[in-house]
């Protein structure tokens, strides 16, 4: 399946998608064809691995466990969460497609010291696992904790692999690769009830609202961490989705999420002014000095 | 007229402990972007539980560099350009100072931008601007006490007849 221009990677446009909970049965079809197609881009770690100091450092290994879908882990970037809720009377069960919802404002891609974690122009936060140290800072500033490691892979085993870094994080890096050629991502190709669809964020966004007003519906993923490019649409509001899905390491949950980066952003604006106004502030003082200067000198 | 003058900048002592404690905190918020803390125990030392919270270290660090960016100027206009337009007193250290530590502040800029809001700027470069932070920082770490140091070493200068040092410290007039 091809997707139109404007959704390939160079596109200037940041992409969404919006996941129709009332859509999708739990099939794990998503599931498995990213497992598919991202087979060449999970870690193959050298074992033994290197003894880490100090000892408290834990090794993270999953790659015994590939097939474990029922979290996230570095060979498992989508899984589905499963609530049973009642609603207007009704037992319900939603099944919830879970993996990075590729923020706006990417507190993974700000604060990874190396740029490992990055957000290209078309709004996906990739990880690079050349570059990454697997310090999981990442996962540790993602209000989700959404990225997950592997031990023994990646940089810091050619650096200093006892005293620094602990393998590579991954996570959905949403098919870049496919969309650069103008594919869509497996997990929305593969998906038999059409639950999911991708397109320019402001398309997205504006069919979101229209259905939750005329449909009475909840949206998830619009304001969270100051706005995501995943928009999850629900019957049932995600608080009590929240209260009903198992949450815990590699199963996020589905709270709401105040903006992590706002106040990062007023300090980098006084950060960009601050030279000017100490600029203004001693040459006010300098001309001062040399009028008095001058003064004394007359 | 002949006089005899430190080659370190003459600073007012306000300045150099604003400049100290900012240059402290830029450091350890600074290494603190790495994962360290957390690893090597410092964040469980009672009191430091703060090192290992990343967005705390975060704003400590964009705050310390706001200061810092409000500083540098202060210290260039106020204190090295006056010194040199008064007494036409020319200071190597000042100047390599100077240069040094904007070359460390625009790489510490240029990170926050590419890292931050340079969504689709290439990687490779984000990485070697990240890089070029590091290296310059522990370069930083190194140059400031040799020049710290440099107060000591006493130069002869041109200066402007009837001038003396300012400080009164480092000599008079020959």
């Amino acid at each position: 399946m091809m997707v139109p221009a404007v959704l390939k990677g160079a596109s200037q446009n940041e992409l969404a998608t919006m996941i129709d909970l009332r859509k999708c049965i739990g099939c794990e079809s998503c599931v498995y064809a990213c497992q598919e197609s991202n087979q060449s881009k999970y870690p193959q770690p050298q074992k033994p691995f290197p003894k880490m100091y100090p000892e408290k450092v834990k090794v993270s290994d999953w790659s015994d466990k590939r097939d474990v879908t029922e979290r996230l882990t570095p060979y498992n970037w989508l899984y589905i969460q499963r609530a049973q809720v009642e609603h207007n009377g009704e037992m319900t069960e939603v099944s919830i497609p879970r993996r990075c919802m590729h923020c706006q404002n990417p507190p993974c891609a700000h604060l990874c010291p190396f740029g490992a974690a990055h957000k290209e122009n078309n709004g996906i936060t990739t990880i690079d696992p050349e570059l990454c140290f697997g310090g999981a800072k990442c996962s540790a500033v993602c209000p989700w904790n959404i990225p997950q490691r592997q031990t023994g892979v990646g940089p810091y085993l050619s650096v200093a692999p006892a005293l620094a870094g602990n393998g590579v994080m991954y996570k959905c890096d949403r098919c870049f690769d496919k969309i650069s050629e103008g594919r869509m991502p497996a997990c929305i190709e593969a998906c038999p009830v059409g639950a999911q669809t991708i397109g320019p964020r402001d398309e997205i966004v504006a069919r979101a609202k229209k259905m939750a007003d005329e449909e009475n519906l909840y949206l998830y993923g619009l304001d969270e961490n100051g706005g995501t490019n995943t928009i999850y649409v629900s019957a049932v509001p995600f608080d009590k989705l929240n209260q009903a899905i198992e949450k815990g390491p590699g199963k996020p949950h589905l709270a709401k999420t105040e903006d992590t980066m706002a106040r990062t952003d007023v300090l980098a604006g006084a950060l960009l002014t601050a030279p000017f106004a100490g600029a203004v502030a001693s040459v006010t003082g300098f001309y001062r000095q040399i009028k008095k200067y001058f003064g004394e000198k007359k | 007229m002949k006089k005899t003058t430190s080659i370190y900048p003459e600073l007012p002592q306000w300045y150099r402990y604003a400049f100290i404690i900012t240059t402290a905190m830029l450091l350890f918020s600074g290494l603190g972007q790495m994962p360290l803390y957390k690893r090597y125990f410092i964040a469980d030392v009672p009191g430091f539980s703060w090192t290992g919270d990343y967005f705390f270290l975060n704003h400590l660090h964009y705050f310390s560099a706001a200061l810092m960016a409000f500083l540098i100027p202060v210290g260039f206009f106020k204190n090295y350009f006056r010194s040199y337009i008064e007494n036409n007193e020319s200071r190597p250290a000042a100047y390599a100072f100077i240069i040094m530590f904007a070359a460390f502040f625009a790489a510490d800029i240029a990170k926050i931008i590419a890292a931050g809001y340079g969504a689709g700027y290439p990687r490779e470069m984000i990485f070697t601007i990240s890089l070029m932070n590091i290296l310059l920082t522990f370069l930083f770490v190194i140059t400031v006490p040799l020049l710290w140091a440099s107060k000591k070493i006493l130069i002869t200068v041109e200066a402007k007849e009837g001038n003396t040092d300012s400080s009164g410290k480092y000599g008079a007039p020959q």
